[in-house]
This record gives structure tokens, sequence and C-alpha cells, in this order.
């Protein structure tokens, strides 16, 4: 459950960012679409990706930990 | 067997006596989920005779009429264009429903045809098939919204294909995870040993059963499209500006007015809010009563 929130969060991000004004990857994000960035998107796409997926992974070993009847081959 | 119940369901609600007895049980038994079907009533009904019902013009700008608080001939305040709020809201539910049907209907449709079609065949084109889907799933919901923008530029068919892409992977998983077990089933087995070929099996035998799953993904798909459009209207990548749209009303002079004018992001905010719960309400419930086994 934590990495689809995770996911949400990531998303939630643009939009809070924007609201409240912060410097963050969000603005970032919505700054670099809106100045045909390309390169700027392309890595904080891979970036973001990255994150969401690495968190996954971590989620899905600490699970194996404490639940022993999970097994990964 | 539990697919072909609710497909049989589905195919005599086409007779209307039948048809308001199924809704009147559905309303009976799921009262939350009839407000939200309410709800939604009300908001089509709004965004078809948005001509008639809404007391001013959506787009006509008058200066005289400035960020003037709620009053009996503008019920919701006036924007700082002297535009009317009320009138915006009820033009901007035109806007959200049209994108949210469209992408949802689309991306539904187009996961629910992928699903079915990888399930049915197995095998490497499963494998390939699986894997893009996989590679869909692995960026954030919004994120990929963004990347589909940054590619093709804001404008409201480019939004609904930005909200369609990250939909299709989503459906296509639950649709063939349904397929799935759909596949060993005499009726398809025996359509096979009939001579009928992968397309007609997959249209006329395979789709109709899993209408279930998909019915229940597209009314889920509704809100989030709603509420996936504000959110891009809001960071300037959806609809552009003349057009009413509740995200872009929640944008700009909202938020330099914020204290001298509330109303302005205050209606707009509360439309959104109160049609995503709405759909969220009639999905859960339609999901509850198609498929108690299945939880997306």
């Amino acid at each position: 459950m934590i990495g689809l929130e995770f996911a949400f969060l990531i998303g939630g991000l643009v939009v809070t960012e924007q609201v409240f004004n912060l410097n963050g990857i969000g603005k970032l994000f919505v700054e670099a679409i809106s100045q045909r960035d390309y390169t700027m998107v392309q890595s904080l796409v891979l970036l973001t990706s990255f994150v969401f997926i690495f968190v996954n992974f971590l989620i899905d070993l600490v699970n194996a930990f404490l639940d022993p009847r999970i097994r990964y081959q | 067997m539990l697919f072909e119940i609710t497909t049989m369901q589905i195919a005599s609600a086409a007779q209307p006596r039948r048809y308001a007895r199924v809704a009147l049980r559905f309303a009976r038994q799921r009262p939350l989920g009839a407000i939200g079907a309410v709800i939604i009533l009300v908001m089509i009904l709004a965004a078809l005779l948005a001509g008639w019902i809404a007391p001013f013009d959506p787009l006509v700008t008058n200066y005289t009429t400035m960020l003037q608080a709620p009053s009996s001939s503008h019920w919701f305040g006036t924007d700082s264009f002297g535009r009317d709020v009320f009138t915006r809201i009820i033009y901007g539910s035109r806007t959200a429903l049209w994108i949210g049907f469209a992408s949802s209907l689309l991306g539904a449709t187009l996961g629910a045809i992928i699903g079915v079609t990888s399930a049915y065949f197995g095998g490497k084109i499963d494998l390939i098939l699986q894997r893009f889907m996989d590679l869909l799933l692995s960026f954030p919901l919004i994120i990929l919204a963004l990347v589909v923008v940054t590619l093709l530029g804001t404008g409201t068919i480019n939004v609904i294909l930005a909200i369609m892409v990250p939909m299709v992977p989503r459906c296509a998983l639950v649709v063939r995870s349904s397929a799935l077990a759909l596949r060993e089933m005499p009726f398809v087995e025996a359509a096979r040993a009939l001579g009928f070929g992968p397309l007609h099996i997959i249209l006329r035998h395979m789709l109709p059963n899993v209408m279930a799953p998909y019915l229940i993904m597209l009314t889920a798909f509704l809100g989030q499209a709603i509420l996936l459009e504000a959110s891009l209207s809001f960071l300037g990548l959806g609809v552009a500006e003349p057009q009413a749209a509740w995200g872009l009303m929640l944008r700009g002079a909202a938020v330099e007015f914020a204290e001298r004018a509330p109303w302005m992001a205050i209606y707009p905010g509360l439309a959104i809010s109160l049609s995503v719960f709405a759909f969220n309400l009639f999905g859960d419930s339609l999901r509850d009563a198609l498929d108690p086994k299945l939880r997306v």
C-alpha cells in the first residue's frame, strides 16, 4: 500500500508545489514543460520513475522481511 | 459463471421497464451509490442544458461587475474579469464531463481490448504486451499525463489523450486477469472448435463477458479523469484560458484575489470535489453490485 501511496504523493507534489509556490521537482517539471525544455523533462521523468520503482523494490524487501511466508524467486 | 450472470443482467437491462426495476433495486440497496448517481445526473443535465440554465455568458467580460460578492443576480459572485462564477461552473461541467467521459471511455476500451487480446493469445504476445503495460505502469499517473502534454501540447483533444494514456494499462491489467479465467471456459473452446477466428472469438465471446470489470474500471476512471483534468488545467497545461474549466478557475487571478474574493476559488473547488466524490460513490456501489469479489 505504501508503494501506491507513494506514487500518489509524487503526483500530488506537482500540484502542491505550484499552490504554495515552493521550489522543488514539481515546479521544475511544470516550468520545463511550459518552456519546452525536453531534456529537462526527460531527466525528471527518469528521476521520478526511478524513485518510484526503487521505493516499490524497498517495500518488496521489507515485506519479505516482515512476513516470512512471502518468498520471491 | 459470475460473469455470464452479470452480462445477462446488463443485456436484459436494455428493455426500459426492466431497466427501471434494476435502477430502483440499485437505489434501494445502495443509497450512497444512488446519491452519487443523482449528482452525476444533475451534472450531465447542467452540462447539456448549459445554454439555457446559465444566467450569463461565460466568455463576455464586464468590467463594471468586477469581483462582486455573491448576490441575488450573481449567485456565486463574479471573477476579476466580471464574468459570473456560477455560469462558468455550469459551462465548466461541460468541459469536465466531456474530457472525463471521452478519456475514460477511450482508455478503458483500449485497455479492455489489449487485456483480452493478451489473455486470449497468451505466450509471447501476452509477454510483450504485458511488459509494455508494466512499462507504462512504472510512471506515476500525473507524470505520464504531463509527459503526453509535453509531447502533444495543450488543448482539449490533447488533454483527453494525456488522461487516456495512463488509464490504458490499469484497465488492461484488470481485464486480462478476468479474461484469463474466461479463456479456459467451455464456450470459448466450443467457439474455437467451430472454427471461428481469434477476432470473432475476442469480439463476440470474450469482450461481452468482461463487461463487469470493464464498467467498474470505467466508473472508477471517471472521477480520476476529472481530477486529473482539473490539475492539468490548474497547472496551465490543460484547457486554454477563455474556455470555462474548473481547474482553470482556481488558477491565476483566483490565487491573487484569494483574500478579497474567496468565492472565485471556493465554488470551482467545491464543484471539483463534489463531482469526484459522486463518481467515486457511484463507482464503488456499482463495483459491489456487479462483482463483489473484484477489488480494484
